[in-house]
């Protein structure tokens, strides 16, 4: 499969967004309140974003048949190929974390540069948004649609609620964000139906397509992997019940197992287009 | 503004499906890749129905439909293509790909809904059909078409094909028009069915 580099920088560029995201509204909400327990600009946090950041950044190179030539993906900005619209958003978005870790570093006080983090979240939102519309091209009927937008976004969410959730426990000895596991509970139930309906819709187009479904695809790990998750969110969210570390980094580890299985069953409804309908399955 | 829109002309009719023009283009192509360029699809369908005096007939078809890159007049690989390396020549219309600039990320080959695209691992980037570019500057054809022994295939300015030919441009197995605007002539025979049909399959799949 030659899109599994790809299956890996989309996921993990999400994976950094949500990431950020659910830290991001954490800060915010502090704001009156001064501090937040564990800031952004905590040395953990700051290394598991930018892994998850560089991780994925560096997987998109890997997909290049000739990356020596990677730097006239610009060429096409002025055309507005999706695709350099794309690398363009990411260049964007890794440009300002960096200023913004740079900004922040080793500082106590960091509430000052919250616009400048909105922007930042804003701005790795628009990653997601800029990788959606890569792959809604009018001739693959499988990506072109509200779904595929739909499910960028709630791999942003899924994986940055239980990431986040991820970081604070090996932060603190004691889980106390409980309104936090909470959302994290509805993300994922709302990603389960989420997949069930998209699945349904899929195999419809599989098989208005006049093609036999495919022999096996990842539906079912995947449920398994968030139902699992989702029992232990519901144990962790109850009150005064611990969690350990190890809860919180089994269910990161499902979740994101989870949605790189579902990007790569997403990368095979490739086949699903115009002459390589004759191909595909 | 180009000065001529170049396209290729296909009689499904005359077609015998010998597959001359597949292997003329391979052989002329092949020290730079081996990826067929032209590929003859085999497309074949019908049924054995009970008449009312319980005898039988059968509406049994088959036909063959040679096709490559159509130079499509709105062609989404050069649309989509990030580097501008895909691009429609100025002369002649034609989709070339410009080697100095691809990155080799493939994203032309799943935006063209006729596969025209296709990606050579050993360069690293993509190749495709130029239309015999360099033998059209000598005042040659095409070599899909200069070898094909039933004078089934044509190349040349589409205006001039369609006026010599027609202008039908979609046929099953082929996808639909509407999203590229292919630069192609098709003279379909009794059998034809029309594009997205789904009487028939492909039965050569395993060729490619």
């Amino acid at each position: 499969m030659h899109q599994l580099s790809l299956v890996f920088f989309t996921v993990l560029i999400q994976a950094s967004t949500g990431l950020l995201l659910f830290s991001g509204i954490q800060q915010f909400k502090t704001i009156a309140n001064g501090q937040p327990r564990i800031p952004i600009n905590n040395l953990g946090f700051q290394i598991i974003l930018w892994t998850l950041f560089t991780m994925g950044a560096l997987a998109s190179l890997l997909h290049l048949g000739k990356p020596s030539n990677a730097l006239n993906v610009l060429y096409g900005i002025q055309t507005g190929s999706p695709l350099s619209l794309e690398v363009l958003s990411v260049g964007v978005f890794g440009t300002l974390l960096l200023i913004y870790s740079l900004l922040t570093w080793k500082k106590a006080q960091i509430q000052k540069y919250n616009f400048f983090l909105g922007l930042t979240i804003l701005a790795g939102l628009m990653v997601s948004y800029a990788t959606a519309r890569v792959y809604t091209l009018p001739t693959i009927p499988a990506w072109n649609s509200t779904w595929t937008l739909v499910q960028f976004f709630m791999s942003v969410l899924a994986l940055g609620s239980v990431g986040f959730l991820f970081f604070q426990s090996q932060q603190q000895e004691k889980n106390s964000s409980t309104p936090q596991t909470r959302t994290a509970i509805i993300i994922l139930f709302l990603l389960m139906a989420n997949i069930v309906f998209y699945n349904k819709w899929s195999n419809n187009i599989i098989l208005e397509s006049g093609l036999a479904l495919p022999s096996w695809n990842f539906f079912i790990p995947r449920i398994i992997l968030l139902v699992t998750s989702f029992v232990l969110l519901l144990f962790s969210g109850k009150k005064n019940n611990y969690a350990s570390q190890w809860t919180y980094t089994l269910i990161f580890v499902c979740v994101l197992a989870s949605e790189l299985a579902g990007r790569i069953d997403f990368y095979n409804l490739q086949k699903i287009s115009g002459m390589l309908q004759i191909f595909a399955y | 503004m180009m000065k001529e829109e170049y396209g290729f002309h296909v009689d499904v009719a005359k077609c015998t499906g010998c597959k001359t023009c597949q292997v003329a283009c391979r052989s002329l192509k092949e020290s730079e890749t081996s990826k067929f360029y032209r590929r003859v699809y085999e497309y074949t369908g019908g049924h054995w129905q009970e008449n009312n005096d319980k005898t039988w007939h059968q509406d049994v078809f088959a036909y063959y439909v040679s096709i490559s890159c159509n130079h499509c007049q709105d062609p989404i690989c050069v649309r989509v293509c990030p580097t501008t390396a895909m691009h429609k020549d100025a002369e002649t219309g034609l989709v070339l790909v410009d080697h100095k600039k691809c990155i080799g990320c493939r994203y032309c080959e799943w935006a063209c809904p006729y596969g025209a695209p296709q990606f050579d691992p050993e360069q690293g980037q993509m190749t495709k059909c130029d239309g015999c570019i360099d033998r059209l500057a000598r005042g040659e054809q095409a070599m899909c078409v200069t070898a094909c022994p039933l004078r089934a295939l044509d190349f040349g300015p589409i205006a001039e094909l369609r006026e010599k030919y027609g202008s039908v441009d979609e046929i099953a197995p082929l996808p639909e028009k509407k999203h590229t605007r292919p630069h192609l002539v098709i003279t379909g025979g009794r059998h034809a069915r029309p594009a997205l049909s789904k009487d028939g399959a492909v039965l050569n799949k395993k060729e490619f």
